[in-house]
């Protein structure tokens, strides 16, 4: 029987074989990370979900998160299961401009759709391609991003 | 005069079935359901935002504010996240995994009930409510004897667990299992054959597997499609691998096969608790690592180093080291994901939760249109949503 830890290293070759020109970082429990780049980001989730080796056939998630302090602060995690690897997976990348724009998944994929609009509506980055991009849990004319590091986290600052 | 071809009706958010605050807008053509756009947020209250000003331990009562049809659920899997982040998962106790796992498996058993009884009160058939809360009342007392909390438990700790179980719960627990056996071909006996609920639930609401793949359903959602997607068996956490267990799974994807599903997993659960406390050791249930697990409570009120531990733990937190994790365990709803980023220090700088109600109510888009507005009740029911869980 293989250990999760042995599980995860099969799984980061492969990726790697898959993407030779994308980086493949870890999680902290060595949970391989793709880090795409905005052109080939829609690609990799279409490989990771029809390549027939892998099956990433679940979206369990997605949701941005904002790093201050970097060039290109807000980012995007998409996480795949694939049920025939019994393995979990992360794709991440980074949105450009202003507003910070990445491409849509919920375009070829329904389940990314309301995950897409909350990751919009907390933090303000725009899914190009989206059919349907609004607010989900905030009043529609808010005209604040509160997941985003300004917005004050204990009362106003 | 151009004069509408549909209806528009506001389904909620102040609605008996809706389960708390859902609005649902119905477009109607005559009795049929044209399209549904649920509506959230009635009850979103950051709980992200939060996360990110407290301590990794001042979180723990705030994700019994997720589902809290099943607090114990969500405790766990966010302090088996916190564990992952600070790599101390192997040093939890084997008596407080087990333990873990014999709590996790009751809550599952507790939320069954719930979606239960509401599930078949709204349909009509209003009996069955109250013999399943019956039986969850039994639960809730068992987690009242070890924590004095009967739905907002907050009893894990990152680290093990905040206190043994009391003299005489085992034997309690035992006594739970053995009743509660017969329990559900009671439930059985009231639904299954009832002509009735069939007419209410076979072939309402179809989702083939492809809709789960397409959707990102998870949970008994899933598993009433034929799609075995149950992370206890796909990616084992918490010692599951251990355990003797079987996941049902439907053929038909209707609220039918569902509901089939969730009375066998309520009988799975009780094998699972049956092999916890069997094999339920001796022990410590707090993890011996000093720098995040608080020390035993016996030793507080005598040791000054203990005292001052627990103090600066209380008091500011630990400092977590950097990392960031993802890790996903099993609720009764379906797959409940905690995404850890730590850049050191004593508060996470994003947790994001991966719910999955809010997964699971988006499929309602799929299942509506073409059914009747009353099966509007059975598919919102058959989802088995928590509003809580869905706005955050």
């Amino acid at each position: 029987m293989t250990t999760p830890a042995e599980k995860k290293a099969a799984l980061t070759a492969k990726l790697r074989e898959l993407f030779p020109e994308l980086t493949i970082a870890a999680h902290t429990d060595g949970l391989p990370v793709v880090l795409a780049t905005r052109e080939r980001y829609v690609e990799a989730v279409k490989a990771l979900r029809a390549e027939p080796s892998l099956r990433f056939t679940i979206l369990s998630h997605l949701c941005g998160v904002h790093h201050p302090h970097d060039p290109e602060p807000f980012e995007v995690v998409v996480r795949l299961t694939s049920l025939t690897l019994g393995a979990q997976v992360a794709v991440k990348v980074r949105a450009a401009g202003e507003p910070p724009t990445v491409p849509s998944l919920a375009a070829f994929w329904r389940a990314a759709n309301w995950h897409e609009r909350e990751t919009f509506d907390m933090f303000g980055i725009r899914f190009d391609g989206h059919p349907d991009l609004r607010r989900i849990f905030l009043e529609d004319d808010a005209d604040f991003f509160p997941l985003r590091k300004e917005f004050p986290l204990d009362g106003e600052e | 005069m151009d004069r509408p071809r549909y209806l528009t009706l506001n389904m909620g958010p102040q609605h008996p079935s809706t389960h708390g605050v859902l609005r649902v807008i119905l477009e109607l053509d005559g009795e049929r359901v044209v399209s549904a756009k649920p509506v959230l947020g009635y009850l979103h209250r950051g709980i992200e935002k939060l996360a990110e000003n407290m301590t990794y331990h001042q979180f723990i009562p705030l994700t019994d504010r997720l589902d809290y049809t099943a607090c114990m659920s969500c405790n766990l899997g966010y302090t088996w996240a916190v564990e992952r982040l600070l790599g101390i998962e192997d040093r939890i106790p084997e008596r407080a995994a087990v333990i873990r796992v014999i709590m996790a498996e009751l809550s599952r058993i507790g939320a069954h009930l719930i979606w239960l009884g509401s599930h078949a009160g709204d349909i009509g058939a209003v009996t069955v409510f109250i013999y399943a809360f019956r039986e969850r009342e039994f639960i809730y007392e068992l987690f009242e004897a070890v924590c004095g909390q009967r739905m907002t438990v907050s009893y894990p700790r990152i680290g093990g667990l905040s206190a043994d179980l009391p003299d005489g719960w085992v034997e309690k627990c035992r006594e739970f299992c053995q009743v509660f056996a017969t329990k559900v071909d009671e439930y059985e006996k009231l639904l299954t054959k009832n002509r009735v609920w069939i007419g209410r639930t076979k072939g309402v609401g179809v989702l083939t597997a492809d809709d789960v793949f397409e959707w990102g359903v998870s949970g008994p959602m899933a598993r009433g499609s034929g799609v075995g997607y149950d992370l206890r068996k796909v990616i084992p956490y918490g010692g599951y691998e251990t355990y003797d267990f079987d996941i049902p799974v439907g053929q038909n994807g209707d609220s039918y096969d569902r509901y089939l599903v969730r009375m066998y997993e309520m009988r799975q659960s009780l094998r699972l608790i049956e092999q916890g406390l069997a094999r339920l050791p001796a022990g410590p249930v707090m993890a011996d690592a000093p720098h995040f697990a608080p020390p035993p409570k016996a030793e507080i009120g005598v040791r000054i180093e203990a005292l001052i531990h627990h103090f600066l733990l209380a008091a500011e937190g630990f400092d977590a080291p950097p990392g960031e994790i993802y890790a996903a365990s099993e609720a009764p709803k379906g797959e409940l994901g905690f995404h850890l980023i730590s850049e050191g220090g004593h508060k996470p700088a994003r947790c994001a939760m991966r719910v999955p109600s809010f997964s699971n109510l988006q499929s309602l888009v799929k299942m509506a249109p073409g059914r009747f507005l009353a099966d509007m009740v059975t598919l919102i029911g058959t989802i088995d949503i928590c509003l809580a869980d869905i706005d955050k």
